[in-house]
């Protein structure tokens, strides 16, 4: 029997309507055609997403323009989602993804973009590790992303690129020794 | 610069006017989800298409397994039936099978017509055709548009040659040979051939046992049709495995014997669909 002033019967339905709506509460909903639900989901998700697309990307504009496509594409099609599993991880695959081919295809045209450096306003907190996050290769700085942006483990980051967990923890090695000898020239 | 400062300065990083593209996308976001949504009418479409690819496929599926399985070639002999295909005067059921079965002889693209058509033992079908030789430069006979024969089994998808010869017009009889089917579980053998006429009955015998025939005569609406020469009659007989000997007799209406011809039956056959052995 609880203790005096204890209602517990009603204390999980107090607690019930005062919590959060679960990420899949909120999917059953954009289901179910509400758009608050998914201005939800866009509200609670949008910051960490975006981060990792402008970390990869070294570009504002494109991050932002990434980061929305992947949040559409994902809610029209939300049918698809199982929602057993946390939504975060895979929005930011697809994020990630989407980025990362964003940044494989400018690679291939690196000489033109090399020139065309990103005003300091445009570079967020950090401009001096935007810079030297750009000069990484795509794969090795999106494993550099997800790690210490995004803050997934090995086995998350393997799943989300799809390579092995040996590649994320080589590719995240020689990311770091490379980020830190590029800040250390810049930084003089 | 040490590691912790360098994971401390990546954790920290953020992008430019986050606050403004925040705002931007809770404003944007839900708008476009809703109108992806309401658009479902490309979803909807692909997944038709989808549909449609699945149930081509199944659809393929199902017109392999009518040409591969008996009852499948039961049902399409049965829908052939119903479409008019393999009665006599028209077209018949193997008439696509016949195209490729013919290519590169005087009949390829040939039109084939059916004379006589029936069921033998365990109601194999058959049908007995006619089609018109295309006449070819530089060769004899029967390249000289001669008429010639043919007998199908259209559940087996057998196509075997029964001549163009007709038999005399008096007391004639054509033996075709011996042919059948060595599939286990539906074989069967068979005797066929052209008699005139004039021919009343056809015995067959297997060892001196008789077994059934069937005697078709050819219409005369049909003779005059396809300009056939003289009238006659179409015989088949079904039996079953094993060697012996074979005796066919041709008789008139009084039960005179009016031709006969003998043949040695081979042992079973090996595996195959449709052969013939004359």
């Amino acid at each position: 029997m609880p203790e005096s002033g204890e209602l517990p019967a009603l204390a999980p339905a107090v607690r019930g309507s005062r919590r959060e709506r679960s990420d899949a509460e909120l999917i059953g909903a954009v289901r179910a055609g509400s758009a608050a639900a998914a201005e939800t989901l866009v509200d609670r998700h949008w910051d960490r997403a975006h981060r990792v697309a402008f970390a990869i990307l070294a570009d504002p504009h494109l991050a932002e323009e990434v980061t929305q496509e992947s949040m559409v594409s994902i809610l029209a099609r939300v049918g698809r989602f199982d929602t057993r599993r946390p939504f975060e991880p895979w929005l930011h695959r697809v994020v990630a993804n989407r980025a990362l081919d964003y940044a494989r295809a400018r690679a291939r045209r690196s000489q033109v973009h090399r020139l065309v450096a990103a005003p300091a306003s445009e570079s967020g907190s950090d401009p001096r590790l935007v810079e030297a996050l750009a000069a990484l290769p795509p794969d090795r700085r999106a494993v550099v992303v997800l790690r210490h942006v995004a803050g997934y483990g090995t086995n998350e980051i393997a799943r989300i690129l799809g390579i092995r967990r040996g590649t994320v923890g080589s590719r995240l090695r020689r990311g770091l020794d490379q980020l830190r000898s590029e800040l250390e020239e810049s930084d003089g | 610069m040490d590691e912790t400062t360098l994971i401390g300065r990546l954790g920290a990083l953020r992008p430019p006017d986050a606050e403004l593209a925040r705002s931007r996308a809770l404003e944007r976001v839900p708008a476009r989800v809703a109108a992806a949504r309401l658009g479902g009418g490309h979803t909807r479409a692909r997944l038709r298409l989808r549909l449609a690819s699945v149930a081509a496929v199944v659809l393929a599926t199902l017109v392999a397994l009518s040409f591969l399985t008996a009852p499948g070639q039961a049902f399409t002999s049965w829908v052939g039936d119903r479409l008019g295909l393999g009665q006599p005067g028209g077209h018949p059921a193997l008439q696509s099978l016949r195209g490729w079965a013919m290519r590169g002889t005087g009949g390829a693209g040939q039109p084939a017509f059916v004379l006589a058509r029936g069921s033998g033992r365990r109601g194999v079908p058959y049908e007995f055709i006619t089609y018109r030789v295309r006449p070819q430069p530089g060769k004899e006979w029967p390249a000289n548009g001669a008429r010639c024969f043919q007998l199908e089994f259209p559940r087996d998808r057998g196509l075997m040659d029964a001549g163009c010869g007709l038999p005399a017009a008096s007391g004639g009889l054509l033996f075709r040979g011996i042919g059948g089917n060595s599939q286990p579980g539906s074989a069967y053998r068979y005797a066929s051939g052209l008699v005139s006429a004039d021919v009343a009955a056809v015995e067959v015998a297997i060892n001196g046992h008789p077994i059934p025939v069937e005697l078709k005569p050819i219409p005369a609406s049909l003779i005059a049709r396809f300009q056939i020469r003289r009238p006659f009659k179409f015989f088949i007989a079904f039996f079953g495995p094993g060697p012996g000997r074979l005796t066919v007799t041709a008789r008139d209406a009084a039960g005179r014997r009016l031709a006969e011809r003998t043949a040695a039956l081979p042992p079973p056959m090996p595996l195959g669909s449709v052969a013939r052995r004359r």
